[in-house]
């Protein structure tokens, strides 16, 4: 069958009723979740993962869609009004999203933010639509040792992007590969790691392990917090709408914003961070009056926003072409694909074609029911925000506990989720980044068998990974990208964006 | 937080995962590669960069730049203690009982002098997950001592 065979097939599988409403609650409950102050994209799958377990799992991807683009949503109303990022893509947009809605044009800011990532969501969904099928040819290909590789390179272009430095990061990502192997290794039934505690023989739970790191840290962090009397946020007045100059100034930041997130994205390296923060600086470099950048440009908010919507769609190729994510939120999405049995991969679009394609299909329309919902409804999420941050707390510890229990019956898969809700507390008061732990939990395991196969076919040569001319650029590649910032870093060349949280 | 201490931290865990990974047994009989090789990797991996970041953290000036080194240690101890005997009480007590007395603690630990309305809103919040998930959705959820009749 043709791309459009199968993408239409795709549509008739999301378009049955059940589906859609499938959709229409994911995309609710995604901004619903992620409009909350400090509860990003990769937060919200986390708390929501539970709830899509009873559903058959065409059914619970196209949930999945809708809470993915729902959540990021939710997130640029959090850092256009609150003036607080739920995750490290969403900077670059409070800092031109809240100077905005400080001068009263909260409206425009968040009516630009919605429809470039809506142009950038769809745009990229095409392309991926005829570039995922070919990437998987590709990727059948590839051999263990590139493989292999390619995961290096992931793991270093992500860690070297993520918060200021490239040590803490490296650290984080080290941690997630020593949780990955704890449990009974899948090869030769050896226990490793699990100090002879039968609880641990399983290994770590995954969906504890990112519930915990993710949400049950941030309720920590929130008790930690000094003065729980936050400032209130930007009351929303006037249209929610843009004016014919906020039109004409957004609508090539939309499409620059999209030519960033997308490719970059697309590669499994990138990540949404470095697209957001390019994006950022070419609009400040190519507007008329740079001086406003800083108080309120509207190019600073389409543009990045574009960036980070194109990013998050291009995400998804590696994820189900390669099976290696490249983002905390795609990490998510990997736990959800295991969690139903699924591996992505090279095989997925051969094995697994309808619930692909379901979800291809359901990323057009998650775009499009977000368009429609988040304007008209944009006033009541704001609502949400002046819930006191007291229930709001007691609220995410309760679905984090529910979710976690709900999906294992577990008491210790419980205290599994407390305990690294506390570790993932302190090392953000420490300023290590997060996210390339849980990268390394979920993608280590993956890792390992790529790196026994490749040793099985060179009979336990190591060399093997640089004797093969396409391995070996792929780690020159790797190298160069871990320690070309920090020669740039010293030298003073760049700076990169203040610190992350 | 001190980032000194954090820093340590990773070296002692670089340590105990290079203590077990070379006790792990590596007789993979046929295979080229055994159980062994990865842990060890990643152990060696983790201590060289554990070790960069120990003599980082102790040049680096104690506190980080801009850093808010503010952490309220109570209210952390207390909601931990409240987190403790959630996990411990959900199963006999039951889940919704559990859950509405740990949603009224922990909004007091945070700050809310409003009992009654936290009770008022954990109650209904613990009724309808569970009502949601143990009887519509079908995930048996602990029904504690007091059982309701639908």
């Amino acid at each position: 069958m043709s791309v459009l065979g199968h993408l239409l097939d795709g549509f008739a599988h999301a378009l049955t009723l059940q589906n859609l409403l499938l959709g229409l609650l994911g995309v609710t409950v995604g901004t619903l979740v992620g409009v909350l102050p400090g509860l990003g994209p990769a937060t919200t799958i986390a708390l929501l993962l539970p709830l899509t377990m009873v559903f058959d799992p065409v059914g619970a991807f196209v949930m999945f869609a809708g809470i993915y683009y729902g959540g990021m949503y939710g997130g640029s109303t959090t850092a256009i009004l609150l003036n607080i990022p739920g995750e490290t893509a969403s900077i670059p947009t409070t800092l031109e999203g809240y100077p905005m809605a400080r001068k009263g044009r909260a409206g425009a800011a968040l009516a630009t933010a919605a429809i470039g990532s809506f142009v950038a969501g769809t745009i990229s969904t095409v392309v991926i639509t005829f570039l995922a099928p070919g990437m998987s040819a590709i990727a059948k290909s590839i051999q263990p040792a590139e493989y292999f590789s390619i995961m290096v390179l992931a793991f270093v272009t992500v860690t070297s992007l993520m918060g200021d430095s490239i040590v803490r990061g490296l650290s984080s990502l080290f941690l997630g590969l020593a949780i990955g192997m704890v449990g009974i290794d899948q090869m030769t039934g050896q226990p490793r790691l699990a100090f002879g505690v039968p609880d641990l023989y399983e290994g770590l739970p995954v969906v504890a392990l990112a519930v915990g790191l993710f949400a049950v840290a941030e309720a920590v962090a929130t008790a930690a917090r000094r003065n729980l009397q936050e400032q209130p946020p930007v009351k929303v007045t006037g249209r929610i709408g843009m004016t014919r100059d906020d039109w004409r100034r957004s609508w090539r930041p939309w499409l620059r914003g999209t030519a960033f997130g997308l490719p970059i994205g697309s590669l499994p390296a990138g990540g949404a961070e470095l697209p957001t923060f390019l994006s950022y600086n070419v609009e400040k470099r190519l507007a008329k009056d740079p001086e406003e950048f800083g108080h309120g440009a509207i190019e600073g908010v389409a543009g990045p926003e574009a960036a980070n919507n194109a990013a998050f769609s291009g995400v998804l190729v590696p994820l189900l072409t390669l099976g290696i994510p490249t983002s905390a939120t795609a990490s998510m999405l990997l736990i959800a694909f295991q969690i139903y049995n699924v591996q992505p991969g090279p095989q997925l679009f051969d094995q697994q074609p309808v619930l692909v394609w379901t979800l291809i299909a359901s990323l057009y329309i998650g775009n499009v029911m977000l368009l429609v919902l988040n304007l008209p409804l944009i006033r009541l999420w704001v609502k949400l925000l002046s819930v006191p941050a007291a229930l709001l707390t007691a609220a995410i510890l309760t679905f984090a506990t529910l979710g976690v229990y709900a999906t294992s019956q577990s008491v210790f898969e419980i205290l599994v989720a407390y305990g690294f809700g506390l570790v993932g507390f302190v090392l953000r008061r420490a300023g290590y980044p997060v996210a390339p732990l849980i990268l390394g939990a979920v993608l280590g395991p993956l890792m390992e068998v790529q790196f026994r196969r490749a040793l099985a076919f060179s009979e336990g040569d190591p060399a093997v990974f640089f004797t093969r001319p396409v391995s070996l650029a792929i780690l020159v590649i790797a190298a160069a990208c871990l320690i070309g910032p920090v020669v740039l870093r010293r030298r003073g060349k760049i700076s990169m964006p203040a610190a992350m949280d | 937080m001190s980032t000194r201490l954090v820093s340590a931290g990773f070296l002692a865990v670089a340590l105990v995962v290079l203590a077990q990974a070379f006790m792990i047994p590596d007789g993979g009989g046929y295979q080229a590669v055994g159980p062994r090789a990865f842990p060890l990797l990643v152990g060696i991996g983790m201590g060289v960069v554990a070790v960069i970041g120990v003599v980082q953290a102790f040049r680096e000036p104690a506190t980080r730049e801009g850093e808010d080194e503010g952490v309220h240690w109570r209210p952390v101890l207390l909601l931990i203690g409240a987190l403790a005997l959630y996990a411990v009480l959900l199963a006999p007590v039951g889940y919704w009982q559990a859950t509405t007395l740990f949603f009224v603690a922990v909004a007091r630990v945070l700050g809310s002098r409003k009992p009654v309305r936290d009770l008022v809103v954990g109650l209904l919040l613990a009724l309808a997950t569970y009502l949601l998930f143990d009887r519509v959705l079908g995930i048996t959820l602990p029904p504690g001592l007091i059982r309701l009749a639908i």
